[in-house]
């Protein structure tokens, strides 16, 4: 099976940075803003300072103000974030065969919201009392009214195609890092396939709310949560025959490696990934991976002598759910267009940015639970 | 490559059962799951009725897995057993299993109030009270939405790609068509695909009520699910989980497996009109339907029968008859194929509601009988089609759609076909 689709950057919010420019010169000059952490957190918490994005206002997102009360802040990331996909697009989509394939996490709101518990306080509630008077007309008089809306995250699926039009095929995955390269393999293969003649490929990380730090504490800050939380989105486009654009998919891998030996399965799926493609690792430039040590490990004794291949996305985004692998993914499609790429020492550490010839970049990205997905992208050749 | 792909293996728990035979006695003999309903320590609840899986005799029958299991809210167990069951129908081969796709949708994760309600402290509700007692919290609160596709892939011992898709009610029909893609195309020879969810409890309730979503009569009884009737008004949350083995046609054979129907196509769309309501005139679930047909090769009048979204709303029951009436125009094919909605039995399953309908879809075409609709006892006018009444019918289905459109929008459809030897085009 080959696969070669055109891909081209679409938009980059990374914590403060509102383009890919911004964020590369950031990282770069590893002058990263960062905010205080803007919900309480427990004693044990690792990081004080995090990478919040800011909060899109409704002028921004052309919605009313109806509308915005029923959406959280990341409905409203990934909103904004198509926006400025759609204005920096540099393709002429047909919304009638566009689809829309986006990684979206859960909205990690406390039900019951929070509100509500402070109203049970207020009369004086007790767990013990809910036979004595919690009721449907307190319910539904306390509970926000919007609540079913703001805390389904399909709904920046309604939002986005209603605003730009968009009736082509689509799919929505959720929840974590892996998402993101399922929506762009999927993208992908709608246009390989004839379904779609493009594709908007998005993705948004959670806000930073302390029901994230819950699942923090529950993956015992392993894998990508062994990083500092960040928020933000991106997008790319997927389209067939641009004469436009540089880079292409050229392979892809997806499996499950929770078991046996997880760097011998990764390598297998990166070389599955490889083999679609049409190349070997050794004509890897640049691997932007999914910063878990097994994999690292694997690149690292794969890559040999060759220096600068392995870039840790998440500990230098940050871990921005299932925004980052989009976020690293127009990173990857900037290298291939314009000859450069930010290095980092063999274990990934250490950022400067350096000339390369770019030629075929590794984007990988783990789901908590033992998800791999890997994908190449190429320069596109005439 | 493109693989044909066979359904081998059916799971499914839920109001009417615990095992697809029970579903499809049930289903066929027009029997209902929706009973009177409150949610837990509610009082007064505006909602009346709901479609609940019976939890004691849930927990009774699977108690030996449900121990083996970490703590997990009711939807991720519903999904688990139904997957299990699911594999032991099509009676897999380990090495198999242990190479299958797992493809899930999955809605809002389910939260009990009880897990909030461990930050309510004398002074007040307190993230530190919360955070202290995060023990004890629901493994969904803290794992994250992917959790049953996780569970079951780790069961499995599988190494195939594990997909988890959030498209609200479309999502289980998303997991079954992907899941049919990545066949066709060789990407996997086999996968488990499906869905489970439950929305039963008071908060989600409260949350759909307040945007007018669910039934608040009374007078109907367990008769309120009635689509495609003049009275419907809502409609009636379920909880269950269902699950399908698909494998290449190659695989199913090299086995002797049980082939109970082919999958032909599949298709989605997006309305791009409203968050809130479905388009007036069907537009996109209208493309569902024809990019379905499409991507199966089959022309429109090649279909017998459809199993419909359908779920008793005002809105959804008209533009999805003016969706069949745009696709099945042609020589007015929309007046001489069947349409049943399968929620006027067993309620709506929201992301997980796919995963029944494709059942009873495969079953109809297994066993060449239309589930009916029950409950049309005031037909409305703008719903002029044949659905199936009240009663099962026999009738050959050899070609049959199964309808899931999302809240938002958000619209899929699968094609099912009786197993032949020679293919289907």
């Amino acid at each position: 099976m080959t696969i070669k689709v055109a891909l081209s950057r679409g938009s980059v919010i990374a914590g403060k940075a509102q383009t890919l420019s911004t964020l590369w010169q950031q990282l770069a000059s590893q002058t990263i803003p960062t905010s205080d952490l803007p919900c309480e957190a427990f004693e044990s918490w690792p990081w004080g300072q995090v990478r919040l994005a800011d909060e899109p206002k409704a002028a921004e997102l052309s919605v009313c103000r109806k509308t915005l009360r029923t959406m959280e802040k990341q409905a409203k990331l990934i909103l904004h974030g198509a926006q400025l996909a759609n204005q920096q697009a540099s393709i002429e989509y047909v919304p009638a065969t566009t689809g829309l394939y986006l990684a979206i996490p859960t909205v990690d709101e406390a039900v019951p919201p929070w509100p509500l518990l402070e109203a049970m306080d207020e009369y004086q509630y007790t767990v013990d009392d809910t036979d004595r008077w919690l009721t449907g007309e307190f319910l539904t008089r306390e509970i926000p009214a919007f609540f079913g809306l703001s805390t389904l995250n399909s709904n920046t699926c309604a939002y986005i195609s209603a605003q730009f039009n968009l009736t082509g095929e689509m799919a929505a995955y959720s929840t974590f890092a892996d998402a993101a390269l399922h929506a762009v393999i999927d993208g992908c293969l709608s246009i390989a396939e004839g379904t779609n003649s493009h594709a908007l490929i998005g993705s948004v990380a959670p806000k930073i709310n302390p029901l994230l730090l819950l699942q923090y504490d529950y993956q015992q800050y392993q894998g990508t949560f062994a990083n500092s939380p960040a928020e933000g989105s991106a997008f790319i486009w997927a389209e067939n025959d641009s004469l436009e654009s540089k880079a292409v998919l050229s392979g892809y891998a997806r499996g499950f490696v929770a078991q046996g030996d997880k760097t011998a399965s990764i390598n297998t799926l990166i070389d599955r990934a490889l083999s679609m493609a049409g190349i070997s690792f050794s004509d890897v430039d640049w691997f932007l991976c999914a910063g878990i040590d097994e994999e690292k490990h694997g690149i690292t004794a794969r890559a040999e002598d060759k220096d600068h291949i392995l870039f840790d996305a998440y500990s230098a985004i940050g871990n921005a759910g299932a925004a980052t692998p989009l976020i690293a993914l127009n990173m990857a499609i900037m290298a291939i267009e314009q000859g450069q790429k930010l290095a980092s020492d063999k274990n990934g550490v250490g950022l400067s940015e350096i000339n390369a010839d770019v030629r075929h970049v590794a984007l990988s990205a783990v789901g908590p639970e033992g998800q791999y997905v890997v994908v190449i992208i190429s320069r596109s050749e005439p | 490559m493109n693989a044909r792909v066979v359904i081998t293996g059916l799971g499914i728990v839920g109001g009417l059962g615990f095992h697809w035979q029970d579903f499809w006695r049930a289903v066929t003999e027009g029997q209902s799951a929706i009973v009177p309903w409150q949610p837990e320590g509610v009082q007064e609840f505006p909602v009346k009725y709901a479609a609940p899986v019976n939890r004691q005799q849930f927990e009774s029958q699977f108690s030996s897995e449900l121990q083996k299991m970490p703590n997990m809210d009711a939807r991720t167990a519903f999904g688990i057993i139904a997957a299990k069951q699911a594999l032991a129908d099509a009676a897999l081969p380990s090495s198999q299993e242990s190479s299958a796709a797992v493809c899930v949708g999955s809605g809002v994760p389910e939260r009990d109030m009880a897990d909030m309600f461990l930050a309510m402290t004398e002074n007040g509700p307190s993230w530190q009270a919360l955070y202290a007692q995060c023990e004890k919290l629901n493994t969904a609160m803290r794992a994250g939405n992917d959790h049953l596709a996780a569970l079951i892939a780790k069961k499995c011992q599988t190494t195939g790609p594990v997909l988890n898709f959030s498209t609200a009610c479309a999502g289980a029909a998303h997991a079954i068509g992907h899941a049919f893609k990545m066949i066709r195309r060789g990407e996997c020879q086999t996968a488990l695909a499906g869905g489970a969810d439950s929305v039963l409890s008071a908060m989600t309730m409260t949350g759909l009520h307040l945007l007018g979503a669910p039934s608040i009569e009374e007078d109907f009884g367990n008769k309120l699910c009635r689509p495609f009737d003049r009275d419907r008004s809502g409609f009636v949350a379920a909880e269950g989980g269902a699950f399908v083995v698909l494998e290449s046609l190659d695989s199913a054979l090299a086995r002797s497996a049980t082939i109970y129907a082919e999958v032909l196509g599949f298709g989605t769309s997006m309305d791009a009109y409203r968050v809130t309501a479905p388009h007036p005139e069907g537009y996109g679930a209208a493309l569902s339907m024809q990019r379905t047909l499409k991507d199966a090769k089959l022309a429109a009048n090649k279909i017998n029968y459809i199993n419909a979204h359908g779920t008793s709303t005002p809105l959804n029951d008209t533009t999805e008859t003016y969706a069949v009436k745009s696709v099945f125009a042609e020589d007015e094919h929309c007046y001489q194929l069947a349409v049943s909605s399968t929620k006027s039995q067993i309620g709506h399953w929201i992301a997980a509601a796919g995963a029944p309908e494709f059942i009873a879809t495969t079953l109809a075409i297994k066993h060449q009988i239309a589930p009916p609709t029950i409950n049309i006892e005031n037909p409305d006018p703008a719903c002029d089609l044949d659905y199936v009444s009240g009663v099962s019918r026999n009738m050959p289905i050899r070609y049959a759609l199964s309808n899931s459109f999302g809240f938002g929008g958000l619209n899929a459809c699968l094609a099912i076909g009786v197993y032949e030897e020679s293919q289907h085009v």
